[in-house]
């Protein structure tokens, strides 16, 4: 016989569909629901609900924005439209909006290549980076793909891809940590560092 | 160095083992199955944080225990460092664990781990080496400098990584998908690779000298050459070591470059260091085909000799030296060689001999300790008679 109720074992199993919940923390997440109010189920029906109906991607670049609209970034004025860094996930893009020092677009690739999960160069958002860079004026674009093999594969064949369109293409610097000690920081790390100096 | 102190805790067959250890020369006793090879086993884990003998560390893991831990004391010229590796099995399903090292009670990454306890382990398959597929020429070259190159490790991470990518590329490229998408591959291939094939080629450089010597203490007469063999070239498997890392770099790229249609028809990358070899000769000619079995056992033996003495040269400090059942295996010349070879080391030579059963004789001076049911006391056990 089972111990709990199965509604509770099925709200679980909807948790645990979501990235770093295993299946422990799914129930705790499902136990905790147990006497809630109406108010408070509610909202979560709603929440969930809006952002199914309310919330898809960017047609332009990818990024999350309100259904059938351009995203926050693509609307915004004053933004340098020759200018793209391309990203592969959403949050990377709210990590280099946090950082305040770009002033560019994005494009969200929506992954990285990955042949071992079957994820081939079809899979990416890469077409409509093309299509973007012939159409719309683009002089520069950023890959700021991570710097992991996945991430620095990506890079290369975005580079290969849109090498005939003569677009200028850069990779951020990889280098010390700003605040950091020499001493901590890894070889690679160093390395890198070393090889990308800059004049002082 | 050596190993001070050392704790297993639900490592295979040892629930907790606990264990005080010195220099010179130990001899661990006691019937099979009693966890000997294991006790091997559990340092080198902590010296190369993955096990030589499992292919995964999961497999290490107690029967139906929910965490395993191992830990070091070891005694260095820098002073006592602790070592420590604990392995939590992760949530419902087939055994996967969560690793968390600490050395010196600080959290630290595995590659921070690799070196504070050096090792030169010799398993009894090892005595296959000369004759045995080169993978384990490869694993002889990757253990010995993963522990004293701190970026090696990392590197290897990284190439194995590119190359099961591309090799899945290509795959694809076979079965109907993007033709070209593998070399994007490439870059991160060459600058991992180049780090190995370049780290490769100094170690055998410093070794071979070493092994030559080592050969001649052993009783043998004839000329040991061991010679690192890139496989930089396609089918050209010949090729001659490279002076440094950008001449590998230039080679490789230039070697996966030619290699491409063999690699699309063959939908497997053909060239790089994870197809190196190390060639051994003895008077020039190859040994694995014109040595005897025993003198193929010599050169193993020197190999392993010239390993600890190239750690000694490298770091300034003493290996650990791991001899699980070796001597039972090898004749009464060649037994007697190897005893007098450790003996002449020097003190400072940690070395933990396995032995089964009634064992070699071992010199005087070495210290027994005797293994039965998974506990662990002083003594031979051979002269004592059962209650």
């Amino acid at each position: 016989m089972p111990l709990l109720p199965e509604p509770l074992d099925r709200l679980a199993a909807e948790f645990a569909r979501l990235p770093g919940v295993g299946p422990k923390t799914a129930q705790r997440f499902a136990l905790q629901v147990v006497g809630w109010s109406v108010d408070a189920s509610r909202g979560l029906e709603r929440a969930l609900a809006d952002v199914r109906d309310g919330v898809g991607r960017c047609p332009t670049c990818g990024f999350i924005a309100p259904t059938g609209e351009l995203c926050a970034v693509c609307r915004q004025s004053g933004r340098d439209t020759g200018l793209v860094c391309v990203v592969a996930g959403p949050t990377d893009v709210l990590a280099i909006e946090r950082s305040g020092g770009y002033r560019g677009l994005y494009h969200v690739l929506g992954g990285t290549l990955s042949p071992i999960d079957g994820v081939g160069p079809e899979a990416l958002n890469l077409d409509r980076l093309e299509a973007r860079v012939r159409e719309s004026g683009v002089r520069e674009v950023i890959v700021a793909t991570d710097a992991d093999v996945e991430g620095e594969a990506t890079a290369a064949y975005l580079a290969e891809r849109l090498q005939p369109t003569g677009v200028s293409l850069t990779r951020p610097a990889h280098g010390l940590p700003v605040g950091g000690e020499l001493a901590y920081a890894d070889e690679r790390t160093v390395a890198q560092a070393l090889t990308g100096r800059l004049p002082v | 160095m050596h190993l001070a102190q050392l704790r297993l805790f639900a490592f295979r067959g040892h629930q907790d083992l606990r264990l005080e250890l010195g220099p010179g020369l130990t001899v661990i006793h006691g019937p099979n199955g009693q966890g000997k090879t294991t006790l091997l086993e559990g340092i080198a884990v902590l010296a190369l944080t993955q096990s030589p003998l499992a292919g995964s560390l999961a497999d290490c893991l107690a029967w139906g225990a929910p965490a395993m831990r191992l830990s070091a004391a070891v005694a260095g010229r820098r002073g006592p460092v602790a070592v420590d590796l604990r392995c939590d099995r992760t949530e419902a399903g087939p055994v996967r664990l969560r690793r968390r090292y600490r050395v010196d009670g600080h959290p630290t990454a595995a590659r921070a781990v690799l070196g504070r306890l050096r090792v030169v382990c010799f398993w009894p398959d090892d005595l296959g080496l000369v004759k045995g597929p080169a993978g384990g020429r490869r694993r002889l070259l990757d253990v010995a400098i993963s522990q004293s190159d701190p970026g090696y490790a990392e590197a290897g991470v990284r190439y194995r990584r590119a190359l099961e990518q591309r090799n899945a590329a290509l795959r694809q490229a076979r079965d109907g998908g993007p033709p070209l998408a593998y070399q994007a591959w490439d870059g991160a291939l060459l600058d991992s690779g180049a780090s190995l094939i370049a780290a490769r080629a100094d170690f055998v450089a410093a070794l071979a000298p070493l092994a030559q010597a080592a050969l001649r203490e052993v009783g043998e007469t004839g000329a040991l050459g061991l010679a690192y063999r890139p496989a930089l070239a396609g089918a050209d498997a010949r090729a001659a070591p490279p002076a440094d890392r950008a001449e590998a770099r230039e080679r490789l790229a230039d070697g996966l470059l030619r290699g491409g249609p063999a690699d699309r028809a063959r939908a497997q990358t053909l060239v790089g260091p994870h197809r190196d070899e190390v060639e051994m000769t003895l008077d020039g000619r190859p040994a694995r085909a014109f040595a005897s079995q025993g003198q193929q056992r010599s050169i193993v033996l020197a190999v392993k000799v010239a390993e600890v003495r190239h750690h000694r040269e490298a770091s300034g400090e003493e290996p650990v030296l791991l001899l699980d059942d070796v001597l039972s295996e090898l004749d009464p010349e060649r037994q007697g060689a190897l005893l007098r070879i450790l003996a002449g080391e020097g003190p400072a030579l940690q070395t933990l001999l396995t032995v089964a059963g009634e064992g070699p004789h071992v010199p005087s001076g070495a210290r027994h300790l005797r293994m039965d049911g998974g506990r662990v006391r002083p003594g031979t056990g051979a002269a004592q008679a059962p209650p």
